[in-house]
């Protein structure tokens, strides 16, 4: 991970931390905002292939949704306030301020799989992208997608940006062909026509 | 690169890259000109020979696209130019993708269908784009044309994003391809595959052109219009 890296978080001492963590182990250069609109407005244009951290009230924001939709090549991790300490580390894209510096440089490590955590088969879709892929085959929106599978929105699509960087694919509707030729979906009862 | 010149025939072009020849039709340019000069061709024709040589230059080098001169000519050149190029792709290249798509399903002989799918979306994609060519040949050209003649502005008409439009119809053209490459069961003649998937390159590279010059040029041209007229 060579890369430019954002954090937007209204605490001072969650982005003095996460940096830490995250100089300590990739190659990247950071950049923090309390806000979205600091960094939307800032003369600093998010490069493609950036990662931004981002407080998870942002993070679920129409503004920032909209902005990772236009974005391609941005990723994001939101970061939760899970003081309970539940949150699995997953590929989930979602940090929670309780993650121990490992468990943050794991979750990082898996999503972005710099290491080839993935498996080799498949395109190297990981289970939960090929969840997220089904359910946009059938033609669900973002939003009824997080609620299925009891993720965010960020989280939806911050799947979605991962299928189509790995598939190479980004219509809705190619994402369609897709499943179908690889029989990800049942489509006995469903007309393909409109399907696609 | 170099770059063609007033005083270049025609078979300095073509050698130098075939897939000019249907730019040069849009023109009105055919072939069996002896050897004469593309002056001397546009001269007899009553072409822009300006406007000729910087269409086919930014055709032929892409990293060659000078805003400035491109946005000093008439709208309503580039508007007669893009309406031919619309033509070339519902007359000619459409059939011709559909025909051998056509072939190449029939060339499977087994069980696998995967094709047919792939023939639904080819459908979906040519749906989108002639709905997309619809709305610029009967809305935004006809805005432009009325902007240029009759200096009026309709401050009910809104350009619904160009940009964006273009790069949905891209995105499934480049899905096209990618499902053909990297997905689809090789079952069928190879001959007519590399055939379709050659002409789906050429009209990708077309198409990015043609979008290049609505997206950076005509878009332009009429935000300037639309400030100077209303001052």
């Amino acid at each position: 991970m060579d890369n430019k890296v954002y954090i937007v978080h209204g605490s001072a001492i969650v982005q003095q931390g996460l940096s830490e963590v995250l100089l300590k182990n990739f190659k990247c250069t950071i950049q923090c905002y309390y806000d979205f609109k600091s960094l939307s407005e800032s003369d600093d244009n998010c490069a493609s292939k950036s990662i931004i951290f981002v407080e998870d009230k942002i993070a679920n924001s129409t503004e920032f949704l909209q902005f990772i939709d236009q974005s391609h090549e941005v990723k994001s991790f939101s970061i939760v306030n899970d003081c309970a300490g539940n949150l699995p580390v997953n590929n989930d894209y979602t940090l929670s301020l309780y993650n121990s510096p490992d468990e943050i440089y794991e979750g990082i490590k898996h999503a972005f799989n710099t290491q080839g955590l993935a498996d080799e088969e498949s395109e190297g879709l990981s289970n939960r992208e090929l969840d997220v892929l089904k359910l946009v085959a059938l033609g669900y929106a973002n939003k009824e997608i997080a609620e299925k599978l009891f993720i965010s929105t960020h989280t939806v699509m911050s799947h979605r940006k991962n299928i189509t960087e790995k598939l190479g694919i980004k219509s809705i509707s190619g994402l369609t062909v897709y499943a179908i030729i690889n029989n990800y979906i049942d489509t006995t009862n469903l007309d393909i026509k409109d399907l696609i | 690169m170099n770059r063609f010149t007033k005083q270049n025939k025609i078979i300095h072009l073509v050698e130098a890259n075939y897939h000019l020849l249907p730019v040069l039709n849009r023109f009105g340019i055919n072939l069996g000109n002896k050897d004469k000069s593309l002056e001397k061709i546009c001269a007899a024709q009553n072409i822009n020979i300006d406007f000729l040589l910087a269409i086919v230059n930014t055709f032929h080098n892409e990293e060659y696209f000078p805003e400035t001169e491109l946005k000093s000519f008439s709208p309503l050149l580039i508007i007669d130019y893009l309406k031919k190029t619309h033509q070339h792709y519902i007359e000619y290249v459409l059939p011709k993708l559909e025909s051998l798509l056509e072939l190449l399903i029939d060339s499977n002989i087994t069980e696998i269908h995967q094709l047919n799918i792939i023939e639904q979306f080819y459908q979906k994609y040519k749906k989108e784009l002639l709905l997309h060519i619809k709305e610029e040949e009967q809305e935004v050209f006809p805005y432009i044309l009325n902007l240029v003649n009759n200096n009026q502005v309709n401050n009910q008409f809104t350009i619904h994003s160009f940009e964006k439009e273009h790069s949905n119809v891209d995105d499934k053209l480049n899905d096209l391809k990618n499902l053909i490459v990297k997905y689809i069961e090789p079952v069928y003649d190879n001959n007519i595959c590399n055939e379709f998937l050659i002409t789906l390159f050429r009209f990708e590279k077309d198409i990015k052109d043609h979008a290049r010059i609505e997206d950076k040029i005509l878009l332009p041209q009429l935000i300037t219009l639309e400030k100077h007229i209303n001052g």
